[in-house]
């Protein structure tokens, strides 16, 4: 399955905690090789169903395919790889021990050239044996998407991977950073709160309602790849910004002003 | 090495201040009761110190070592068994019960066993030593095993990794700083076992000598030995505080977490699981002392309790005599213990408060953990008398300690994040305590409460045994020197169910405090 | 602090918290392991002068002379010396008539093999400003001692017409103290250890023994179990053959008894003039008329009697089968 990217099915996919229903039944496929943005006001449960994906969570029905297999078949293939809102490094590792932490937990060969290429190409050259408390925000997330990617997964989760960093430095996050990804096809679910953001990185969007979340609008992403700065500049770009603002009802605005 | 000697240097001022304090304290003390020969001064102390240093650098090293080998033995029990319950949650319920059990057996009961079983030599010593370590390591290391925040275990989790790595990766080094603290709480609680358990018949050693002082009215002796118990356990602490300070430089991680609501057990399930775990313990129970072949003139088996209490002759006098006794030990054990946790966790408040009384008050709080009971009990009794006041000051002099180091560990566990926004509004320490640091502070709280739950029962027979003479204290010296096995083991027995109750409803009452504040604790 | 070995001992203490029978089984062969001439004889408290006879016999080879190898086991305040001797762990036990009365209610199979102290030690020791010279004396004193004494207390009473309620009894520590500091007026002591240790400090205590007023209790007894008696007689023979000729040389030289005790147990913590003085105060409560007579650790049917009255006040009955003068007999024969 590593040759090729995994097409991604959830089937009635339901999730509730106790009384409280997370997600409402859904059917969705995320194509093989595409990277998709999931947007949607906080707390409609876009989280949750990337959990659902990585198999962190159960669902209450439904089920998740990645190719065919269950999540828990690929996480134990180490063909996925998962990023969250917080860095989640250890504390107690250097830089390079975390990164080289998510070969031996993928099951993978130590390879200590690919990991110090990956901390080269995230642009934290020289931090090697930094702990992540004397990190910034910014390269601990950049340390998150060498730690994601130095397993070359199939499918890769990230959970507001920029969402803890400065404008500024996201922007070139955004700009830098996928072309690591998108050069191997990965298959890439992608939950953000930025509309810009998505719009940016993704082959396509679903827009999410409030709790519990349904599909309010997909809208496809015809941008050409790979994507500069320039691209902000460009009337299609602004157009497909407006269309999901919109379809965020409203509040559209504020979020594409982050 | 140059960490640690750094960290000696920097502890070196406020350690000296608070060895000044200490003796100026004793001194005042010994002043004001002089005539009473219960304290004797620090320069009389050191006198007979030196007049006697080859004796007691012999019996120091005879103790410590026994201490040493027990603290050993009961800490990796310890970690052995949190272990298991992390790998195996299932067995955590089980595991615990054993451990809390092992702790609650009196040592007039275990004694005579421990001396039959292991002949002349420090078997007992090291075996009592293990044994006061082993509960409360456990109860620490649990609550630290499970003290890291979700994202971390979710990082395992996806790449399809199970509990062994968890533990491997995440949960070992987390609990670290929890381990620290249970190997801090545990040092001076070593020391007093080893010396506690030279009085099964130990040829040398500290315990040795203090009953040799305070049969023959040496009180400088008491106190010189006290004192090296004291330093000894000071010490200890204080190096394994500098070890952990080594070890875990990171900052505590931001735990905030959602608690996954855990799947209630009905009433029929609990008490189908209670039932099983009275079977287990009366089965291990009889098949330890019929393993080791032990006579039942002394080694009563669970049926010969039952006998003793529900049908054998006499047994419903045996039955009044027992509860009477029982009553008279709660209304000292459970003032004292209440008094210890507020105690422990005042002390901890105002250590936070005033840092630098922590110098000062940290290695009094500690003395007065490891210097043998024997010793302060007059002390205590002088001050409050032999009625209520004394037992329950005596109660509360043993237990609040645990408190006080699992609170100020709980307290270092707030989140940096979280104090630097109190900080960043000026609010007053006070403020930061309450709203910060308190809560951070409460699993290692109920932890620590726990771990007082069985210390309150046996520090209570210990104080009716010293000064009330009342209660079950009273009752089992009694009966002990009577040949009254069926009493004592009915007495132990009903020790051990008492703190296995008052621990269950101290669980649920921790459970329901934890589900608002530290939900990480309940997956 | 001695390096760290792995050995069954600690590999025992191990097993030792969760169930101290666990490791049992690895333990268990101790307790049959007394090879066919080594035997262990049970003390009652640690190692002093109180034991003195023992130790000559252990210096001076009385027992070698027999071909019996002897272990003393000091005992202490959680080693009472029932269990052994019951569990066969030790060959003979030093127990008091009281102790032994006691245990063979509860099952134990015990006999009185010889007696080292004819006369209790159990004493009132006062201050000489407010002494108790008599037990009428004790009205309206506050006594400091354990309450598992409490029965003494009553059968003294008893056996002297005194009202017991008349005395305020404080639960102490076994400790001297009190008295000095004036929390209680008398304490109940043996006459050869706390009244020992005010002299060294200085006070002369006045003491009052119990035995000079009625309470005939034997104390410092030997004592075995009946199997012992039946499949070890030669040993127990030998054993109190070497206690008799330890404690006639004790006789003839307590302050030698008390300097080879200093010797012998240079860790346990003893002062020589405190020993000489012990060892001095011992040797009127061992030896008598009686034993000038008959020879060490004797006793008859009057002084059985006489104990058998006092246990009764104590609330142990007891028959005169409770002792067995035969291996004496043949110690001294």
């Amino acid at each position: 399955m590593a040759d090729t990217p995994p097409e991604v099915v959830c089937r009635d996919l339901a999730c509730r905690f106790g009384e409280l229903e997370v997600l409402a039944p859904l059917d969705l496929t995320f194509a093989a090789g595409q990277t998709t943005a999931l947007v949607g006001p906080s707390g409609c449960g876009k989280s949750t169903l990337l959990r659902l994906v990585a198999g962190l969570e159960t669902p209450s029905a439904g089920a998740v395919r990645i190719g065919g297999q269950s999540p828990s078949a690929v996480q134990r293939q180490g063909d996925l790889a998962i990023a969250f809102q917080e860095a989640a490094l250890l504390p107690w590792r250097s830089l390079r021990g975390n990164v080289r932490l998510a070969l031996r937990l993928a099951r993978r060969p130590d390879d200590p050239a690919a990991v110090d290429r990956l901390i080269d190409l995230v642009g934290l050259t020289g931090f090697g044996e930094a702990r992540p408390a004397e990190l910034s925000g910014g390269m601990r997330q950049r340390a998150t998407i060498a730690r994601c990617l130095v397993t070359e997964p199939a499918l890769l989760l990230l959970d507001e991977p920029f969402g803890a960093v400065d404008e500024l430095t996201r922007l070139r996050l955004n700009l830098d950073l996928p072309r690591l990804w998108q050069a191997r096809g990965t298959t890439t679910l992608l939950v953000t709160h930025s509309v810009s953001e998505a719009v940016l990185l993704a082959d396509r969007i679903l827009v999410f309602s409030d709790r519990p979340a349904r599909v309010v609008a997909d809208i496809p992403v015809d941008l050409p790849q790979p994507r500069a700065a320039a691209v902000t500049e460009s009337l299609p770009y602004r157009r497909l910004v407006a269309r999901v603002s919109d379809a965020l009802g409203g509040g559209g605005g504020r979020l594409a002003a982050e | 090495m140059r960490g640690a000697l750094e960290a000696m240097t920097r502890g070196a001022g406020p350690a000296l201040a608070s060895t000044l304090g200490l003796l100026l304290l004793w001194q005042a003390l010994a002043m004001a009761t002089a005539g009473a020969w219960i304290l004797a001064s620090p320069l009389a102390v050191l006198d007979w110190a030196a007049e006697r240093a080859g004796l007691l650098t012999r019996a120091t090293a005879v103790t410590l070592g026994a201490a040493a080998q027990g603290f050993l033995w009961g800490n990796l029990a310890a970690m052995l068994l949190a272990l298991v319950s992390v790998l195996v949650p299932r067995s955590e319920r089980v595991l615990s019960a054993l451990s809390l059990l092992a702790f609650c057996l009196p040592l007039v009961a275990t004694g005579p066993i421990l001396r039959v079983l292991y002949g002349p030599g420090t078997g007992p010593q090291v075996t009592l030593a293990a044994l006061a370590c082993c509960y409360t390591t456990h109860v620490a290391l649990l609550v630290g095993l499970r003290a890291a925040p979700p994202g971390w275990l979710d990082l395992i989790r996806s790449y399809g990794r199970g509990r062994v790595t968890a533990l491997l990766q995440v949960r070992a080094m987390a609990a670290l700083p929890y381990l620290a603290a249970g190997l801090q709480i545990a040092a001076p609680a070593a020391i007093l076992g080893a010396m506690v358990g030279e009085f099964t018949g130990a040829e040398r050693g500290l315990g040795v000598l203090i009953l040799r002082t305070l049969r023959g009215l040496d009180v400088a002796g008491t106190w010189a030995i006290g004192g090296i118990a004291a330093a000894a356990a000071i010490a200890a602490h204080a190096a394994v505080g500098a070890l952990a300070r080594r070890v875990t430089r990171a900052p505590p991680p931001v735990i905030l977490a959602v608690a996954p609501p855990r799947p209630g057990r009905g009433p029929l399930a609990r008490l189908a699981g209670a039932a099983g775990l009275i079977l287990l313990v009366l089965a291990l129970w009889w098949a330890a002392m019929e393993a080791a072949g032990l006579p039942a003139f002394f080694a009563k088996r669970p049926g010969d309790v039952w006998a003793y209490l529900a049908t054998g002759p006499a047994a419903g006098l045996h039955r009044a005599q027992l509860l009477g006794a029982l009553g008279q030990t709660l209304a000292i054990a459970l003032p004292g213990y209440l008094a210890g946790l507020a105690l422990g966790v005042g002390i901890a408040a105002a250590l936070v408060l005033a840092p630098r009384v922590a110098g000062v008050a940290m290695p009094l709080a500690i003395a007065l953990r490891s210097i043998p009971i024997l010793a302060t009990a007059p002390l205590i009794v002088l001050a409050l008398g032999r009625g209520a006041a004394g037992g329950i000051a005596i109660v509360a002099a043993m237990i609040f300690f645990p408190t006080l180091v699992a609170c100020l560990q709980g307290m270092r566990q707030t989140p940096a994040a979280v104090t630097d926004i109190f900080d960043s509004y000026g609010a007053p320490r006070l403020t930061r305590l309450i709203h910060a640091q308190a809560p951070a502070m409460l699993p290692a709280f109920f932890a620590s409460a726990r771990m007082a739950v069985p210390a309150a029962i046996l520090a209570a027979t210990t104080a009716e045994w010293l000064a009330t003479g009342r209660g079950l204290g009273a009752l089992m010296a009694t009966v002990a020197s009577t040949s009254d096995y069926g009493m004592l083991w009915s007495a132990t027995a009903l020790i051990a169910s008492v703190a296995m109750l008052a621990w269950a409803g101290l669980a649920r009452i921790e459970r329901a405090v934890l589900a608002r504040a530290a939900p990480e604790q309940l997956s | 602090m001695p390096p760290f070995r792995l050995t069954r001992r600690s590999a025992l203490a191990l097993g030792g918290g969760l169930a101290a029978g666990l490791a049992a089984p690895f333990a268990a062969p101790r307790l049959q392991a007394q090879a066919a001439r080594t035997a262990a004889m049970q003390l009652s408290w640690l190692h002093s002068v109180q034991f003195g006879g023992s130790y000559i016999a252990l210096d001076r080879g009385y027992w070698a002379a027999e071909g019996l190898e002897v272990v003393l086991q000091p005992g202490g305040p959680n080693a009472p010396v029932e269990p052994p001797v019951v569990s066969g762990q030790a060959l003979v036990g030093i127990s008091a008539a009281d102790y032994t009365a006691a245990a063979v209610e509860q099952g134990a199979p015990f006999r009185i093999l010889a007696v080292a102290m004819q006369k209790n030690p159990f004493a009132i020791a006062s201050l000489p400003a407010n002494p108790v010279n008599t037990p009428a004396d004790l009205a309206g004193k506050r006594i400091g001692m354990a309450l598992a004494n409490t029965p003494v207390l009553q059968a003294l009473c008893s056996l002297n017409g005194v009202d017991v309620t008349a005395v305020e009894v404080v639960p102490t520590q076994y400790d001297a103290a009190p008295l000095l500091a004036g929390q209680v007026d008398c304490l109940l002591c043996w006459a050869t250890d706390l009244p020992v240790a005010m002299a060294m400090q200085g006070v002369e205590a006045v003491t009052m023994l119990m035995a000079d007023h009625g309470y005939a209790v034997h104390s410092q007894t030997y004592i075995a179990t009946d199997a012992s008696i039946a499949e070890r007689r030669a040993e127990l023979v030998a054993l109190l053959k070497g206690e008799v000729r330890g404690w006639t040389d004790y006789k003839a030289d307590p302050a030698a008894a008390a300097a080879l005790t200093v010797r012998m147990f240079p860790d346990a913590g003893l002062d020589l003039p405190t020993q000489e003085l012990q060892a001095d105060r011992q040797v009127p409560l061992m030896f008598s008329d009686l034993t000038d007579a008959n020879g060490f650790g004797w006793f008859t049917e009057e002084t059985v009697a006489a104990n058998i009255e006092t246990l009764a006040l104590l609330g142990r009955k007891v028959t005169p089968e409770l002792w067995d003068r035969s291996l004496l007999e043949e110690a001294h024969g």
